[in-house]
């Protein structure tokens, strides 16, 4: 599904988050994750039609943060980049979208421009200078909305969890959101770091060899590609490559 | 009149279907997983994504 990947690459910084349900059984669909190397979240349940009054397959339900129902329809791919936009705005907003005042202006427009660690940084020291109820106010706001990008990277970064690559992606982006910011030169040191680590080396090498070996495992005799598979599984047994090329070195057994 | 009665079944059916699914403004049932893939760390159930914008897509392999 083209579409669900690009909503997730898109969106996934700013506290979007995919959920493909499928009704089918574990040894249909874990294939098909593994194989096309999906990245967004893909689940089991299986009453979803009824419980959610499914007419036809694909369906699809925009949630807000709140629980409530955005958008429902058959093709998601016909929904706007405006109307994404829209509702992303109410998640992580990316303009301040009010007047405030003078002394939180550099912060403002910072934050507009989308350098959110300077904006926090500015509004920081703003609310410390400040005197003023409606400043302090002001300075508030900022950092609410502030808050909101925080979690959401934070979220993305706990989401990769002993995937030292992607958590490093994660971070990455999250640094350069936060730069200018306590908080990004921290999220920048920890990808530092995690990049020299055995850790993060291993788990990037033995994803460009498993990358590499499944282009070619359909051309491959299947006792090949078994071996092919196994020799990334040993060579790495901790990562999540390593992991998945055991996992599939299963299904060349026979 | 057979076929009378065969297109109104199937009015009342599509009338039954767009009376229960599920659309904007309600709010969308919780549901745990029985399996997930690349799912944040400790989320099982669909109200652990509140806070987010969330798409919830029912899709099949076939």
């Amino acid at each position: 599904m083209p579409h669900l990947k690009e909503l997730n690459t898109k969106y996934r910084d700013r506290g979007f988050e995919l959920v493909a349900v499928s009704a089918e059984k574990s040894d249909k669909v874990e294939p098909f994750v593994k194989d096309k190397a999906i990245e967004y979240g893909v689940v089991l349940y299986s009453n979803i039609a009824k419980d959610y009054g499914l007419k036809g397959w694909p369906s699809a339900w925009v949630v807000d943060p709140e629980g409530k129902v955005l958008w429902a329809g058959n093709f998601i791919d016909r929904v706007t980049d405006a109307e994404w936009e829209a509702w992303l705005e109410q998640v992580t907003p990316g303009k301040v979208g009010r007047e405030v005042a003078k002394e939180l202006k550099p912060a403002a427009k910072a934050f507009d421009a989308g350098e959110v660690g300077k904006a926090q940084k500015l509004a920081e020291e703003a609310a410390a200078a400040a005197t003023d109820d409606l400043v302090k106010a002001d300075a508030d706001f900022i950092q609410g909305l502030v808050e909101k990008h925080r979690v959401a990277h934070q979220g993305k970064i706990d989401k990769a969890g002993s995937d030292a690559v992607a958590k490093a992606k994660a971070l990455d982006e999250a640094a350069a959101k936060f730069k200018g910011s306590e908080l990004g030169t921290k999220w920048e040191t920890e990808a530092k770091e995690l990049k020299k680590s055995k850790e993060y080396k291993d788990c990037s090498a033995s994803a460009d060899e498993l990358e590499k070996v499944r282009g070619k495992l359909e051309d491959m005799k299947p006792s090949n590609a078994r071996k092919a598979l196994e020799k990334i599984a040993k060579k790495y047994p901790e990562t999540p490559a390593g992991k998945e090329a055991a996992e599939l070195a299963k299904k060349y057994e026979e | 009149m057979i076929k009378h009665v065969a297109v109104l079944a199937a009015v009342a059916a599509l009338f039954a279907a767009s009376a229960q699914a599920l659309g904007v403004g309600e709010t969308a049932p919780n549901f745990k997983f029985e399996k997930s893939w690349n799912t944040p760390e400790g989320f099982d159930e669909l109200d652990d994504y509140r806070g987010k914008l969330v798409l919830v897509e029912a899709w099949a392999t076939w």
